[in-house]
């Protein structure tokens, strides 16, 4: 009833459509037996839920209803047994924490969508980093909705480590189901040899091992939090209300921003303000429209957020804290050869200091605020700069380090082995095969050739106006080496072309499954695979007696020329697996030799 | 369409490389005297001559143990008194003297100075200094020609089969014609392949040709290498594209498929052993196995999933 590789995470007994059974949650979809029955009679993917509510705690019946992607299609469970609420809150965690990796992997991308928060009990806290909190109030919106995300801590990355150390194997499962998804040659060839029974899913996968780590390891990249200065624009609705969308995102930035909020929302929330109400007042806040225009003084008092203004203005105003000189780099540090400037008559140097300018002074505030947020942003990414320890500092290996010139060191010679060629010539000879020089005929002195060839070469006059007597045999060498060489440069034809598209495709995933299986056959010789071996040579001559057959016998009846195209586009393969069944022929049956 | 800046009014040079040695040419089984090659040759190099009015021409001529500028003759005032030898009337004069420089110029190379034979190196030409001193003179050629206009290209006749001490010359020469773009035609006229040339060929692009029967040259010259670097982008010519790159081993002169390479020197054996014949390098260490048996116990080597042999020599594919 089950599927290879699926295990049962949770289950419970339940009512469905009036007929009792047994609910099932396994590492890939959610099943309903019924009472006596065999096979599931509801059966959703993981991929296929998309909601899920549940039954007030204390209401009279504990149900679970479960919504498809698919339009109207719902189901409705209701849990009998004496621990009714114990078994629905296993099975609604876990499928919790699936949309929830589902909304994960799409708000990866920026693209949040709001369909998939957990029904009205709310799913276990598991909207961080996913569901975007529409609030609807007209003018300064209201944020409504739970907002667990305490700020600064729990980002996505967090979170999704937490799924991820779920079940390995359950994630190995969606790895692949998402590598099949995403590669459609992979598939074929899955759909060919797994779903065609001929090596087992595992198998499958076990030669694929790389693409898997590779898959994961991308899943698993952190995506680092966005630097941009967060700009709340209000979003315009129907009849002019105004409406602001608060992601934990959002007010993560906003406290990234501004240290003063953050302390106030530490203060206040959620003991004496509630996260709404809190969010709410900043928005009429003056703190929150200083820098729009138009607005002005029109903002009521409000005293958390005029007391958390003042700080910022404080913080931004005042110079930062002079960095101390103690711990200054020796080698760069300009005070040290102070006292050789004394005698020069330069005036020091005015214009690189900050704030002395009427316009600069007005920038100042700005350009801290800018500055400080590049340093959190820095900070949460790369962590807070180490402290200097002191006495590191004052350590003069460095220094020594940076003065000493590598050129001015003695160079020690380092140890090599020469080269030693006893021949040179036997050295290259081996590069034009099997050569001599020219061979001088025993007993004759090169002299008397050099004499001879002289004279051979004078008697005999050159004579341009005689006729060429040219083999017949000349031209017909040429032209065929011509003809030949034309053929090679003449881009080959390939199946593609010679086949119709559906017979090219059916005979490319034939030769895929070919190969696959041929290489689980010779990566299986060993005697403690022996089984698998001989699987793999029943899948091999099942290849070769049916999918080859049944591609010729289709390529025969569209003419000759497609058998002969098919048959030379398969003819590798067939070798192989010609000579891997010869080579399974030729082993020993039983294993009994070869072992030792 | 390597060069796409060629064009139909390129002048073109022609450096052509001429094997007159004389152990090969005077050998008692040469099908071709010097003499009536040469008929041939100088039929081509009218031929060559006559494709355009701006077509340039050199003749070097690679001998034993020493290599010559046929034509043009460099700083060599002409012998006195032989301006003009014999009148002919029916003779264009670019002709003739390209001609009789070529005739001449071989003439003395035979009878002037006896070729210093070395011991190790007796009866082997000078194919590797003709290279360069052709590469030179391009060179100079198109340093002087400011429009881009000449075309070189080399070609070498050949009898002589590889000498192994021209091997570093030779392949430095084919390395800078390739980087100038510089076709090497060869045409080895009788004989084993040369293989050193047959590379030079593949490398620069050139055509590498071995008439089957020499006494047709002509043919085979017209036929082959007359087009120009403009015309070869239209044509299908012959020539050669499978060079046997594959590598013997130095202790039987055997082309191995798979061998054993010594780390240190880069030779090839056939079987291990423990010391380095070439450059006395010794290993101490046994190779784990014989690449040949493991190749033989598996047939199907070529298939996927086949292991593949590793040893700590590396093994050539």
């Amino acid at each position: 009833m089950w599927e290879a590789g699926e295990t049962v995470a949770a289950q419970g007994v339940t009512v469905y459509r009036k007929r009792p059974g047994f609910l099932y949650f396994t590492n890939r979809r959610l099943a309903w037996v019924p009472e006596g029955g065999l096979a599931p009679t509801v059966s959703v993917k993981h991929d296929e839920i998309k909601v899920q509510y549940v039954s007030q705690e204390g209401a009279t019946s504990t149900t679970l209803r479960v919504a498809e992607f698919k339009p109207d299609v719902k189901h409705t469970f209701q849990f009998t047994s004496s621990s009714a609420i114990q078994e629905r809150e296993a099975i609604k965690d876990l499928i919790s924490h699936i949309i929830h990796d589902r909304l994960l992997r799409a708000s990866a991308g920026g693209a949040s969508s709001a369909n998939g928060t957990p029904g009205p009990s709310g799913g276990s806290g598991a909207s961080p980093g996913a569901s975007s909190v529409m609030s609807d109030a007209s003018a300064p919106g209201t944020p409504k909705a739970p907002l667990q995300a305490r700020m600064g801590g729990l980002g996505p990355a967090g979170l999704r480590r937490g799924v991820n150390g779920a079940g390995s194997v359950d994630v190995e499962m969606q790895t692949r189901r998402a590598l099949l998804a995403q590669n459609r040659e992979l598939s074929l060839l899955h759909t060919e040899l797994v779903v065609g029974k001929h090596i087992s899913e595992n198998e499958f996968w076990e030669t694929r091992k790389s693409l898997l780590r590779n898959k994961a390891a991308i899943d698993q990249q952190q995506k680092g939090q966005s630097s941009a200065w967060l700009d709340l624009k209000p979003q315009t609705g129907e009849s002019n209300d105004v409406k602001y969308v608060m992601t934990p995102q959002v007010i993560h930035s906003v406290c990234q921003q501004y240290p003063s909020i953050k302390r106030a929302y530490d203060q206040f929330v959620p003991d004496k303000l509630s996260e709404a109400e809190f969010w709410k007042r900043y928005f009429q806040s003056r703190f929150f429209h200083r820098s729009r225009s138009g607005r002005g003084a029109n903002e009521p008092d409000d005293e958390i957020f005029d007391k958390a203004l003042e700080e910022d203005e404080e913080e931004t105003k005042s110079a930062p804290k002079r960095i101390k000189l103690d711990h200054i780099n020796r080698l760069v540090d300009l005070s040290t050869t102070e006292e050789d400037h004394l005698e020069s008559y330069l005036t020091p140097d005015g214009t690189m200091n900050a704030g002395k300018t009427k316009e600069s002074k007005e920038a100042m505030p700005l350009i801290r605020r800018f500055n400080r947020y590049a340093q959190r942003v820095l900070n949460s990414t790369i962590g807070p700069k180490r402290p200097f320890t002191g006495p590191e500092s004052l350590d003069m290996s460095g220094v020594e380090r940076a003065i000493v010139m590598e050129d001015l060191q003695e160079q020690k010679e380092s140890s090599k082995i020469v080269l030693n060629i006893q021949d040179t010539r036997r050295y290259f000879e081996s590069q034009g095969g099997d050569m001599k020089s020219s061979k001088i005929p025993d007993g004759v002195d090169p002299e008397d050739i050099l004499k001879h060839f002289y004279r051979d070469y004078t008697s005999h006059e050159v004579v341009l106006n005689k006729p060429f007597v040219i083999p017949e045999n000349t031209f017909d060498m040429l032209m065929r080496n011509v003809k030949s060489n034309r053929a090679k440069l003449l881009p080959p034809k390939d199946g593609s072309q010679l086949l119709p598209p559906h017979l090219y495709q059916e005979a490319l995933s034939c030769h895929a499954a070919g190969n696959e299986i041929l290489r689980h056959f010779w990566a299986s010789t060993s005697m403690d695979k022996a089984a698998k071996h001989l699987r793999m040579i029943e899948s091999l001559k099942k290849i070769r007696d049916e999918n080859v057959k049944s591609l010729m016998i289709q390529a025969s009846s569209l003419g000759t020329d497609c058998l002969d195209s098919m048959k030379m586009m398969l003819k590798p393969m067939l070798n192989s697996i010609q000579k891997a069944l010869k080579h399974a022929d030729s082993r020993p049956k039983p294993p009994v030799r070869k072992l030792a | 369409m390597k060069d796409i800046s060629t064009s139909e009014d390129d002048s073109n040079l022609l450096v052509m490389v001429i094997d007159t040695n004389p152990f090969e040419w005077e050998h008692p089984s040469a099908p071709l005297k010097l003499n009536e090659a040469l008929q041939h040759i100088l039929a081509f190099m009218n031929a060559h001559l006559a494709g355009r009015h701006d077509n340039k021409l050199a003749v070097i001529a690679s001998h034993v143990g020493v290599s010559k500028f046929l034509y043009p003759t460099p700083n060599e005032p002409i012998p006195g008194g032989k301006v003009p030898t014999k009148k002919d009337a029916n003779a264009y004069q670019s002709f003739k003297v390209v001609n009789e420089a070529v005739l001449e110029g071989i003439e003395r190379l035979l009878r002037d100075p006896k070729p210093t034979l070395e011991e190790n190196d007796l009866g082997s030409s000078k194919i590797a200094a003709s290279l360069s001193l052709g590469l030179c003179y391009i060179n100079q050629i198109l340093k002087l020609d400011a429009l881009g206009h000449v075309k070189p290209r080399m070609l070498v006749l050949t009898v002589s089969p590889d000498s192994s001490s021209d091997y570093i010359p030779i392949m430095n020469c084919i390395f800078s014609a390739q980087k100038a773009n510089i076709p090497i035609d060869v045409c080895k006229i009788w004989g084993e392949d040369a293989v050193f040339l047959q590379q030079a060929a593949h490398i620069t692009e050139g055509i590498y040709m071995r008439p089957n029967d020499p006494r047709g040259l002509l043919q085979v010259l017209m036929f082959s290498f007359l087009p120009d670097m403009f015309a070869r982008n239209y044509l299908y010519l012959p020539g050669q594209d499978q060079v046997d790159f594959r590598a013997a081993c130095f202790c039987h002169k055997k082309i191995v498929d798979i061998g054993f390479v010594c780390s240190v020197c880069l030779s090839i054996f056939c079987s291990f052993s423990p010391v380095c014949s070439t450059c006395r390098t010794k290993f101490a260490f046994q190779p784990l196995l014989n690449p040949a048996r493991r190749l033989g116990a598996k047939a199907g080597a070529s298939n996927p999933g086949s292991p593949r042999p590793s040893t700590p020599t590396t093994p050539l594919q």
